[in-house]
């Protein structure tokens, strides 16, 4: 624990009557003058130092919980939500060094003597009042312009899947920090005792993928009970949830309380109240045998709303499927719902694939904000898309229409946001012409994750861990919370 | 005429402490006293009320010309001394000296010298009546500054302003940016020395002419390109560079008050621009629509303390209590359905009822007692009760809850007698309320009557037909893996 | 005139009151701090120093770009001299914290002013401030940082209590405790001590059989006897190594996305054959860091320096090769900041360390030192690396049979397999540049091969190479390399270092409990040429280790963490000690030496859920072992990367993705359930039920005996009957539904025993109560 935020004195009110001034104002103010006095007590000296105890925001928050669906390996901006008329007329031009202009390449392109441009394989459309351009590919998330926030200037360091996907999860390139959800934990606590406050569902499409793994739901540094619990799919969602055949549910509790009427003794011997402790883990052990299954179980979900997801959705480990896990596990209090689905990178074959991964996503993802909206979870809920980089606006390999691929592209991409605080109907953020480098409001991953965070109430500057002598926060050292974002 | 008694005594007090006094004075820099002695500064707000009230006392009668009882000179002279001392004692422990203490102390050290000095002319009888007189006004002088001094050490600059001069006016709905906005920002921040009387830089920021016009660094503010206007550089130097605005000393411009001026001078620096001419995605809109909105904290600042035992002890696992932000006392409850329900559970929460402000009881086999603890949370702004058994009677029930501003509902039994109470609600701003025995006419009734109540009634019509109607992700053979 | 004296009088008695009331004087504790005595003498190491560093050096300190005002506090000389920017005016004026501005300004209130700065969102509370105060008054003195100066062995403490002390260590601890008016608490029972010595040295609990010799054992020496045979047994080499394994990141995988198969296990059996013959630390690091430059290296000590390339290396398409061979560099050189020096060197790569002394150039001057080696990284990619067998990335060296004879004996392979490792040289001199902001691409100044000299100088005479770095690692007056070791086997002990903060020993981490008994046991240590058994034996032999580990209500309020040890350390086990613990005691373990890493039982379909589809090579699919491989120690678990096992990281394993020396001991609803619900505790418990039910007639004894293997003493009659009862229960139910009983009986790889059904059921869940006490995961 940061100890810093313990300290009962940094709060300004004793601050200042530990000094002078107030010592004085508060003996006259007894004496004379009385309640005059009180309000100016506080009033001119340092800015309000606040406490920040943990396990609540800091300032009142617009979202209490997040869902991130992540499209790992990186869904390219221009098939997607960037438009770029200008690619359909230069189509097969090489990009010109002046647009690239240092942009350092990946070994898969590197080599390439041209680059000539390519055009989204879909075609685009406005829609909704705000007039938001989204490619044919999706035309369900067409349908819910009106209520995601559009941003397509997104940008990163990182050419690579393994930096890039950490450096959204954690902040830092290189794996060890703690991921977002765990900061999440760690700053608002878990809502429902009886399950996890961080869990990551995991679905694979059939485009190129990238392998997923345990370090991007880690909690780093912070205590492991951050850690982001992996449910899956099938009769055993948490590892070692279910007791073995030939345990029945009561025999599961009078095993329980041997063990802790055993424990108790143990207790009073040693004095250690650790003991307690574990005697609580059990507990809670016990009762998440019950609520997660519960909360897994979609069986009562009426028809429309399995119609609402697509018939998918009874798939368990479908995209679809965990969008709708996504909203119960919302519903039931967890705080961070990550969503992770592969299958994006398309290095060949894009239109093809792409077509492919957009089926798997396109519906379930505005299906689940429908859903969320019409239960007024929008109201306290933050919906994000995206994956971890953009790609590149002219074609890897032979340039060939048809079947053509995209190599990663780190300066420019797009991602949509909904609910949770953030403004609905808007379009943030401008490319050039190409596609390729931001002319208008860039946003970086640090001032997404600081946005992110203003939204659950947390101050980036303020939630911090102290770990090898250093203050470590999500933001890192940078970060700005983008007002423009925040309705 | 002289005071003619000997109480030698009071001499000797009066001589030593005043010896003691100067050392202290002479010796400041090398005095580190013993805490107990330095406990004895936090006297001097005590004991400073003595010599002013008793010396004025002594110089009114003076004045008027009546014999000074001599105890009350002693007394006056005595407590002068011991004021100016722990005053002084109190002074060490403050690290640096702000001028403000500096001249309180020497005044407050002249104070207690002159009355010396008078005392013994009054007990000598040497010196002129007049010139006693003198010694009087300069007394009064003396301890008019040194008051003055004190007090604004005390409470601030400006706890002498007259009330209401100090809070700002609220912004109104549809502000002008320049009036309402930015100068209420230069108000706070620059015109205390950019105003007629002290015009530093030759520059004014009292008026939006003045502002364009700017000082003798000219550009102040550049219509259209804040890069170039003075005013933002200066704003944006490191706070150590001597440029830098407001200099050392004055409290700086909040990041989103750079912004505004930032914006508001992108957007031509006009005086006629309103926020409704802002187009959605423009950062003003939202930098000042929190300007406008008060942080709910303030808001919540009202309710009555609730202690931290108090939520652990009636947090249990299936009910999470928890502040809604910081140390503020309005709390959220949620509830989760437990393997076997106890409305006590929520019956419980009697003792907290006032600070409940978000209530979470969906899906839960609530009651009408349940309903009458909810009814009990007069500052319920949240509340939902969606999927649960509740009635239009048991709704009823709640129209005490005026503050309420969102409500779920959809998914249960309620009819149309529940509308009236919808449109009562003055606050209610969202309504969840789909899947219910509500009829169409009397939502359309609703809507007209309420047409700022977001109403959400599902997902219904060509939305509904395009993605519930039919299932309709399109099938195509899969791609292949490269 | 009296009337008047006595009105006042009370008129003063009176406000007094009003006053007192108001300032607080009857609500006190309002400031925890200010009741907080300032010691009398202030010591600038352990009370100023970790104030001004933690608040002040981040603008403060030694990183020259972040200065601010060009003021540093960490120089005295700087912090003594007139303020550059305002004339006059002096940080620090020793003697004079009236007329020093480091104290106005921690003391100021006005925003700009006061330090450190409104932003900062740090404040100094009024205890901080005292001692500033007092230690300014007494001259404001500075001091070296206390783990940059040679320790030295100091005079043992007098103490007063007669008769408990065993060896020096006592003398260190009694004195805390006597300056803290504590009594330490007496000795563990036998039992206890003998689990406690046991599960330390091997990782293992006593064999229950063997245990009651020692306990019936009247001849004196007892406990040094216990500890001589733990020592010997080969079990100790692999207890050791488990937990070199963290600071070594060992993982049988490349790790990054892809994660494929590589073999280094082979260096893994070095390292459990070093702890056994028990080499001496300074010769286990040169070997490690340098062996294949020592002259005429041995295969053995080239094969130690697999140490520095057990680092991930990336298989993903497509990257810039220069920016991972970076990536390696920079692992090493933390990996020897971190593991072997204690220090946080990581903290210095992308600008000059901001609390201690090491500039950036220092940082890259030991990155020099591991630039050289010839690595191409990865050639293929999983798929191809399976077809052809590619398990390791040059340089590597090839292990044949003739080897596994003869000198690499001690390497547990199957006849005919060659089996490559991977291995340091210098076959590849870099010229190494300072990177700007740490860029691999952004190089700047070139530098030498260089150590940080604020920590200890690099002598002349040595070789610019990673010899010449061993040695200098290794030089008995290296104030750290000791000293870690040391505090990091005693954390081993006592679950926590006399230096809490055991990865950091530089001027953020915490200050030492004890400090010269750390001193003293470093130097004892290296006096002893770095004797590791010796260590361990010393510590073991003293009355602290030996204390009984009960927690008195008095302990709890004197000293609820245990800082001052006036107690033995209770804690939970490592996840690999558990597991160890239950196979050992249900008589499953196989007790096997080295090897390849085996798969034993874990949840089906993980690896496959989050690799990336299709054939991903070896790492596709999690195959089960059969047999003896699931049933071998922890630390021959199959160690990938990207997905460690579970049962493992439940329990606070780290991803070995980096060097790690300080696992965290949590308790979390996800360790119960793996203890009631892994199959490899439900066998586990089943077979120690079916040999129970065989091997011992009237089932009186039953419970009696399983408690007794678990737990290693027998159980209180209050325990027994509530187990015995719950055993008689459980009994009557599966009598009546023997289905259910077969069911439970049916879990597991190993062969069902004949025994009673109905009986062996009960007994299984007896002994599962048993297997997931508190009690059982704990050293106590």
């Amino acid at each position: 624990m940061e100890e810093k935020n313990k300290l009962p004195d940094e709060n300004p009110l004793k601050v200042n009557r530990r000094h002078f001034f107030s010592q004085l104002s508060v003996g006259i103010g007894s004496l004379a003058l009385g309640s005059l006095l009180i309000p100016d007590l506080f009033k001119n000296g340092p800015e309000a130092l606040t406490v920040r105890p943990l396990g609540i925001p800091h300032f009142a928050p617009k979202a209490k919980r997040v869902i991130y669906l992540f499209q790992a390996g990186a869904p390219s901006q221009l098939e997607t939500f960037d438009y770029k008329p200008t690619l359909e007329k230069r189509m097969g031009e090489d990009l010109p060094d002046s647009v690239r202009n240092g942009q350092r390449l990946t070994g898969m392109t590197s080599g390439q003597e041209r680059f000539p441009l390519m055009p989204s394989a879909a075609k685009f459309r406005q829609y909704g009042k705000s007039g938001a351009w989204v490619s044919d590919f999706f035309p369900h998330i067409a349908r819910i312009a009106d209520d995601i926030c559009i941003i397509r200037s997104m940008h990163t360091e990182a050419i690579n899947h393994d930096p890039a996907i950490t450096f959204f999860q954690t902040g830092s390139q290189q794996s060890g920090r703690p991921c977002m959800g765990s900061w999440m934990s760690y700053g608002l606590g878990s809502e429902n005792k009886n399950l996890p406050s961080f869990v990551v569902l995991t679905s694979r499409g059939k485009g190129n993928s990238q392998g997923l793994y345990s370090k991007l739901w880690s909690s780093g540094f912070l205590d492991s009970k951050h850690q982001g619990v992996l449910l899956r799919a099938g009769k055993d969602p948490v590892l070692y949830l279910n007791d073995p055949e030939g345990i029945s549910r009561s025999d599961k509790r009078h095993l329980l309380d041997q063990v802790s009427s055993l424990n108790k003794l143990h207790h009073v011997e040693t004095g250690d109240d650790e003991i307690e402790s574990r005697i609580a883990q059990y507990e809670m052990a016990y009762r998440m045998q019950i609520s997660v299954p519960d909360v897994m179980d979609i069986s009562k979900e009426p028809e429309s709303t399995i119609k609402l997801y697509g018939e998918d959705c009874q798939v368990p480990g479908t995209y679809a499927a965990n969008c709708l896990q996504a909203r119960r596990l919302a519903e039931n209090g967890v705080r961070f719902i990550q969503l992770y689905h592969q299958g994006w990178d398309q290095h060949g074959n894009l239109p093809n694939e792409m077509a492919g991964q957009a089926r798997d996503v396109d519906k379930a993802s505005a299906a689940l904000v429908l859903d969320l909206k019409q239960r007024g979870m929008l109201e306290d809920t933050l919906v994000i898309w995206g994956g971890e980089f953009g790609r590149s606006n002219y074609c890897q390999g032979n340039f060939d229409p048809k079947n053509y691929g995209r190599d990663h592209h780190p300066r420019a991409f797009s991602i949509w946001m909904a609910g949770g605080g953030i403004k609905p109907g808007i379009t943030y953020g401008e490319t050039d012409e190409f596609g390729y480098n931001i002319i208008k409001n860039p946003v970086h991953i640090n001032d997404f994750h600081a946005t992110l965070m203003h939204t659950m109430g947390l101050d980036h500057e303020q939630l911090t861990y102290k770990y090898q002598g250093r203050r470590f926060r999500l933001t890192d050292v940078a970060g700005n919370v983008v007002n423009d974002l925040l309705a | 005429m002289t005071l003619n008694f000997n109480k030698r005594w009071a001499d000797y007090i009066i001589l030593s402490l005043s010896i003691f006094f100067v050392f202290c004075l002479l010796f400041e820099s090398y005095i580190a006293p013993p805490a107990l002695v330095a406990w004895l500064g936090q006297w001097h707000p005590v004991l400073l009320h003595f010599p002013i009230v008793l010396l004025l006392i002594a110089i009114v009668l003076k004045f008027v010309g009546t014999r000074i009882p001599p105890m009350l000179l002693t007394v006056a002279v005595i407590s002068a001394l011991l004021t100016a001392i722990t005053g002084f004692l109190l002074g060490l422990k403050s690290g640096n000296k702000g001028d403000l203490l500096y001249w309180h102390q020497w005044l407050g050290a002249g104070v207690a010298l002159t009355a010396v000095v008078w005392y013994y002319l009054e007990r000598t009888g040497h010196g002129a009546h007049r010139a006693l007189k003198g010694l009087g006004a300069v007394l009064i002088v003396f301890i008019g500054f040194a008051g003055h001094y004190g007090g604004t050490i005390t409470h601030g600059e400006d706890f002498l302003a007259l009330p209401g001069s100090r809070q700002e006016e609220k912004i109104p709905d549809n502000p002008l940016i320049y009036e309402h906005v930015v100068n209420r920002i230069l108000k706070r921040r620059c015109v205390k020395c950019h105003n007629p009387n002290k015009t530093k830089g030759e520059l004014l920021m009292t008026s939006h002419d003045h502002l364009l016009k700017g000082g003798e660094s000219g550009s102040t503010v550049i219509p259209g390109d804040p890069d170039k206007s003075e005013i933002i550089r200066r704003l944006t130097l490191p706070d150590d560079d001597d440029d830098h605005m407001p200099p050392e000393g004055e409290s700086p411009l909040t990041p989103d008050e750079v912004e505004i001026l930032e914006r508001w001078i992108a957007l031509g620096a006009s005086d006629t621009l309103r926020l409704d001419h802002l187009d959605p995605t423009e950062a003003l809109l939202t930098l000042i629509k929190e300007m406008m909105e008060p942080d709910p904290l303030e808001k919540w600042a009202l309710l009555p303390d609730v202690a931290d035992s108090t939520l652990q002890h009636l947090n249990s696992d299936y009910v999470t209590i928890t502040r809604l932000a910081g140390t503020t006392n309005a709390v959220r409850v949620v509830m989760y359905m437990p393997p076997e329900y106890d409305p006590n559970h929520i019956l419980n929460l009697r003792p907290i009822s006032d600070n409940i402000v978000e209530f979470d009881l969906s899906g839960l086999p609530i009651g009408e007692r349940e309903l009458g603890l909810v009814a009990a949370c007069t500052n319920l702004e949240w509340l939902e009760i969606d999927r649960t058994p509740v009635t239009d009677a048991a709704m009823d029930t709640l129209n005490v809850l005026s503050k309420l501003r969102l409500l779920k509902v959809y998914d249960t039994e309620i009819g149309d007698e529940s509308v009236p109470l919808f449109m009562n609600w003055e606050h209610l701003e969202k309504l969840f309320l789909w899947n219910t025995r509500i009829s169409e006419n009397a939502l359309a009734s609703l809507k007209s009557a309420k047409p700022d109540l977001s109403v959400e009634d599902g997902i219904t019509g060509d939305l509904e037909a395009f993605f519930v109607a039919e299932d309709s992700i399109p099938k195509q053979d899969p791609p292949q893996i490269p | 005139m009296k009337q008047k004296i006595i009105l006042i009088g009370i008129l003063l008695s009176l406000t007094g009151v009003i006053y007192a009331f108001t300032s607080g004087v009857f609500n006190t504790a309002k400031d925890p701090y200010m009741n907080l005595k300032v010691p009398e003498l202030v010591d600038y190491n352990f009370h100023i120093k970790p104030i001004l560093s933690d608040n002040c050096y981040t603008c403060h300190g030694p990183d020259a770009n972040k200065r601010k005002a060009g003021l540093r506090l960490d120089i005295a000389a700087v912090a003594y001299s007139e303020l550059k920017e305002s004339p006059g005016k002096f940080a620090i004026v020793p003697g004079k914290p009236a007329k020093s501005e480091l104290y106005h300004r921690i003391t100021a209130d006005d925003p700009s002013e006061i330090m450190p700065p409104v932003d900062a969102k740090l404040r100094l509370n009024s205890y901080e401030k005292r001692l500033i105060k007092k230690w300014i008054e007494q001259g404001g003195p500075y001091e070296k940082h206390w783990a940059f100066i040679a320790p030295l062995k100091a005079e043992l403490p007098e103490t007063t209590l007669e008769g408990w002390a065993q060896n020096e260590i006592d003398a260190f601890v009694l004195q805390k405790l006597e300056e803290n008016n504590l009594l330490p608490s007496e000795k563990a029972g036998k039992e206890t001590l003998i689990r406690r010595i046991a599960l330390d040295l091997t990782g293992l609990p006593p064999d229950p059989e063997v245990a009651p010799g020692y306990l019936s054992d009247t001849t004196g020496g007892l406990v040094s006897k216990i500890i001589d045979e733990f020592l010997a047994s080969e079990h100790y080499g692999e207890r050791m190594t488990q937990v070199w394994l963290d600071v070594a990141r060992y993982a049988d995988s490349h790790g990054y996305q892809d994660d494929s198969y590589r073999t280094m296990w082979p260096w893994r059996d070095w390292v459990i054959h070093a702890f056994n013959k028990n080499m001496p630390y300074d010769e286990f690091l040169t070997w490690q860091l340098a062996g294949d430059l020592m002259s005429d290296a041995t295969r053995e000590q080239i094969l130690a320096t697999g140490f520095n390339r057990n680092h991930p290396i990336t298989q993903e398409g497509g990257v810039i090769q220069e920016e991972y061979q970076s990536y390696y560099v920079v692992d090493r050189t933390n990996t020897l900041g971190k593991g072997i020096l204690g220090i946080t060197l990581e903290c210095a790569k992308c600008h000059d360390h901001k609390y201690d002394p090491i500039s950036q150039e220092e940082y890259y001057g030991v990155y020099a030192f591991f630039n050289n080696v010839s690595e191409m990284g990865l050639r293929m990619d999983a798929v191809q690396a399976a077809k052809v067998k590619y398990f390791a990335d040059a340089p590597y060296m090839t292990i044949t049979d003739k080897e596994t004879d003869g000198v690499l004996s001690f390497i547990n392979n199957t006849k005919g397999e060659e089996v490559k490792v991977m291995i340091m040289n210098d076959s590849t001199p870099r010229q190494t540049f300072l990177l700007n902001r740490g860029n691999y691409d952004d190089p700047t100044d070139s530098v030498q091969p260089i150590t940080p000299a604020g920590i200890y100088p690099f002598s002349d005479t040595l070789p610019k190479n990673r010899l010449g770095l061993a040695q200098w690692v290794t030089d008995k007056d290296n104030p750290l390399t000791a000293r870690v070791f040391v505090n990091r086997i005693w954390a081993m002990l006592f679950g926590n270092g006399l230096v809490e903060t055991a990865e950091d020993f530089g001027v953020q981490g915490s200050l030492p409990s004890h400090p010269q008994l750390l001193d003293w046991l470093s130097r004892d240590f290296v006096e002893h040429d770095w004797d590791i058994k010796y260590l361990l034996k010393k510590i073991m032999l003293s009355a602290t280790y030996q204390q009984s580990s009960e927690v008195t209500p008095a302990l709890k309020q004197a000293d609820p963490n245990n800082k001052l040890l006036a107690r033995a350390p209770r804690f939970r086990m490592s996840g690999e000690m558990i597991r160890d613990y239950i196979l050992a005691t249900s008589g499953l373990l196989h007790g096997e030496i080295g090897g390849p890493s085996v798969k034993p039982y874990q949840p089906p379909g993980l690896w496959e859920e989050t690799n990336a589809g299709g054939d991903r090579g070896v790492l596709t699919t999690y195959i089960e072992d059969k047999g003896d491989g699931l049933y071998r120690r922890s630390l021959y678990t199959f160690w990938k990367r990207t997905l460690p096992p579970p049962s493992m990281s439940i329990f606070d394993a780290p991803t070995r993705d980096f060097c790690e020396v300080r696992r965290q001991k949590t308790n979390t609803p996800l360790q119960a359930l793996a203890l009631q619900n892994d199959i490899q505790m439900l066998e586990a418990a089943r077979v120690l039920a079916e040999n129970t039910v065989a091997s011992h007639r009237e089932d009186t004894s039953f419970v009696k005996e399983v408690f007794r293997k678990i737990l290693v003493r027998s159980p209180e009659s209050e325990e027994l009957e509530v187990l015995d009862a719950y055993y008689r229960d459980a009994l009557e139910n599966f009598t009546v539904q023997t289905g259910e009983a077969e069911k439970l009986l049916a879990l597991g790889n190993s062969p069902p025993r004949e025994s009673d059904p109905a009986q062996t059921a009960a007994l299984m869940l007896t002994a599962q109560v048993i297997y997931n006490l508190d009690e059982t995961i704990t050293k106590e």
